[in-house]
């Protein structure tokens, strides 16, 4: 499945529901699979099907899914909902009516895959042939049409495009990381290719421009090139790509609930782990370089605790001097200040702060500021390199944590996990952090989470 | 139609963006235009059509008030329908940082 005007069909084949349960054919757009425990799937063909679009626009597929409904199955709840679109497939403008035909048939399939990427997300990751470390770099050419046109695979000589390579280089960093500190393979644990659209675009009613943002769609990563007035390509920082395919391995883990405080969560353990692979591909750098002068690394750490960084994203902003990086997860709030295209940083960094209101799927990007805070308390707590002790501790806790959690939830279980796994002293680190910010792990809790 | 609100949040810097248009203020030709875009947006009932899977992606509500009715609509990047992009471009032009004032 992929974001804007993407075809959904490439990846939900239709021999997938022959496996699942029955299937009806309803349209040249439009698949329909009943699962056996009474849920839906729905896929499309690629909307370039000319004849496809013709059939469409005599009004078979709205006939159709009134079929269904007179049958009394609700076969999907539409992300868009079908007043809006179903008008504007009647609309007397021929170039409105077949976008919004097209936006009904896609839109109806993104959000159909909704229930199926939480309880079968493996049915949406392309496996690796060779089952390890496997890249695909595409080029959206400005579009928001995803993936775009290959442009280069896992292996292949290094491209003329600087935004290709930073794809390639920096997932590939992401997927040694994961690999190397807590043996998993990918996203998934099985190989899953990690699929990469660069030079993604957005479209603005009279074309295209590039886009100011990067997002995880649930089966790729996108990355726009950036406005160039306060960001500039969002491939370039190792710590973005690494937080995009952190809400991969989270679609396969956790899957905490995008909103509120579940899904300020999310946002968390990706800006955890991506602050991780980049301060572990720096300090595998460094030590490199030592190796190079012929000096010992044994008794030198790789970072000392003033040579850490805990910015995120201090590489995609464009340096003026009321910037400095999207987030600082040590010192939330102070990343941006008075900045006349961003304004303040809205993070807070205490729970007492926190933002209540309905913007942001209720503040996803704003609360994870307070955890963001815990982490780096504890991490700075412990006697070894973050990615250690604290970074283990935030991977089980990521990978068992409920989907529907709460900062209490997040604090008690990475409290337990230290407790059990590393120590009474590991414990009272993590759990002063999470009082530091203002969640207190109370004694009952914390008896439930041993249990 | 009196205001049109607009919000633009989340997105991978989770920055808010916002402005709200008082029809009463604008010029003639002004106003004319964005009640076309409205209308052409096919906005017509209040609705909140997020993705569940797509992470980082940006959020934009547009509350359109009318005299005796208020639409609110809510949309990701991944599901803002063709329809309504231009009357979002053009809200996106006038938004600032911070919340509605």
């Amino acid at each position: 499945m992929s974001c804007g005007n993407a075809r959904v069909g490439g990846i939900l084949p239709r021999k997938c529901f022959s496996g699942i349960g029955r299937q009806e054919r309803l349209s040249p757009l439009l698949f329909y699979g009943k699962t056996p425990a009474g849920g839906c799937l729905v896929a499309t063909l690629p909307a370039s099907e000319k004849g496809a679009f013709r059939r469409v626009e005599r009004g078979s597929l709205v006939k159709r899914r009134s079929g269904i409904e007179a049958e009394g199955r609700r076969p999907i709840a539409c992300i868009i909902p079908p007043f809006l679109l179903e008008r504007m497939a009647e609309a007397g403008d021929s170039a409105i009516r077949r976008r919004a035909v097209v936006d009904l048939a896609q839109a109806t399939a993104v959000h159909a895959v909704r229930d199926l990427v939480r309880t079968m997300p493996s049915l949406l990751a392309t496996p690796s042939p060779s089952c390890c470390r496997d890249r695909l770099i595409y080029d959206a050419g400005g579009s928001d049409n995803l993936p775009g046109r290959l442009v280069r695979r896992e292996g292949d000589r290094r491209s003329r495009d600087p935004a290709v390579n930073e794809a390639y280089d920096h997932s590939g960093a992401t997927y040694d990381f994961y690999s190397e500190v807590f043996g998993r393979n990918s996203l998934d644990d099985a190989g899953m290719t990690l699929i990469s659209s660069v030079h993604a675009g957005e479209a603005d009613g009279e074309g295209y421009q590039p886009m100011n943002n990067a997002f995880w769609n649930g089966s790729q990563m996108a990355y726009g090139d950036g406005d160039g007035l306060v960001f500039g390509r969002f491939t370039q920082a190792l710590d973005v790509v690494a937080h995009e395919l952190t809400h991969g391995v989270q679609s396969f883990t956790s899957n905490l609930v995008y909103r509120g405080e579940s899904g300020a969560l999310n946002e968390h353990f990706a800006d955890v782990f991506g602050v991780l692979v980049r301060q572990w591909s720096q300090a595998g750098a460094a030590k490199r370089g030592r190796r190079k002068e012929g000096t010992s690394t044994k008794d030198r750490k790789a970072t000392s605790r003033s040579e850490r960084s805990w910015l995120i994203g201090a590489e995609l902003v464009v340096p003026a001097a009321t910037r400095r990086a999207v987030r600082d997860m040590q010192h939330p709030g102070t990343a941006f200040v008075n900045d006349p295209l961003l304004g303040t940083d809205p993070q807070p960094a205490h729970w007492k702060d926190r933002y209540r209101g309905t913007a942001d799927r209720g503040g996803v990007h704003i609360n994870s500021g307070i955890a963001n805070r815990a982490f780096v308390l504890a991490a700075e707590a412990l006697d070894d390199e973050p990615w250690q002790t604290a970074g283990r501790i935030w991977y089980d806790t990521m990978l068992e944590i409920p989907s529907r959690a709460s900062f209490a939830d997040a604090a008690r279980v990475t409290t337990r996990i230290a407790r059990d796994d590393h120590g009474a002293v590991a414990a009272e680190a993590v759990r002063e952090a999470w009082k530091a910010v203002g969640v207190k792990v109370s004694a009952a809790k914390r008896a439930a989470g041993a249990a | 139609m009196r205001r049109v609100s607009f919000t633009q949040s989340g997105g991978f810097v989770g920055v808010v963006h916002s402005c709200r248009i008082e029809l009463a203020t604008l010029a003639a030709e002004e106003r004319a235009s964005l009640e076309q875009l409205v209308a052409a947006s096919g906005l017509e009932a209040s609705c909140e059509c997020l993705s569940e899977s797509c992470r980082d992606g940006r959020i934009y509500e547009i509350v359109i008030e009318h005299e005796t009715s208020v639409v609110r609509a809510v949309f990701d990047e991944t599901s803002l329908p063709v329809a309504a992009r231009p009357l979002v471009s053009f809200l996106k032009s006038r938004a600032t940082p911070g919340l509605p004032r």
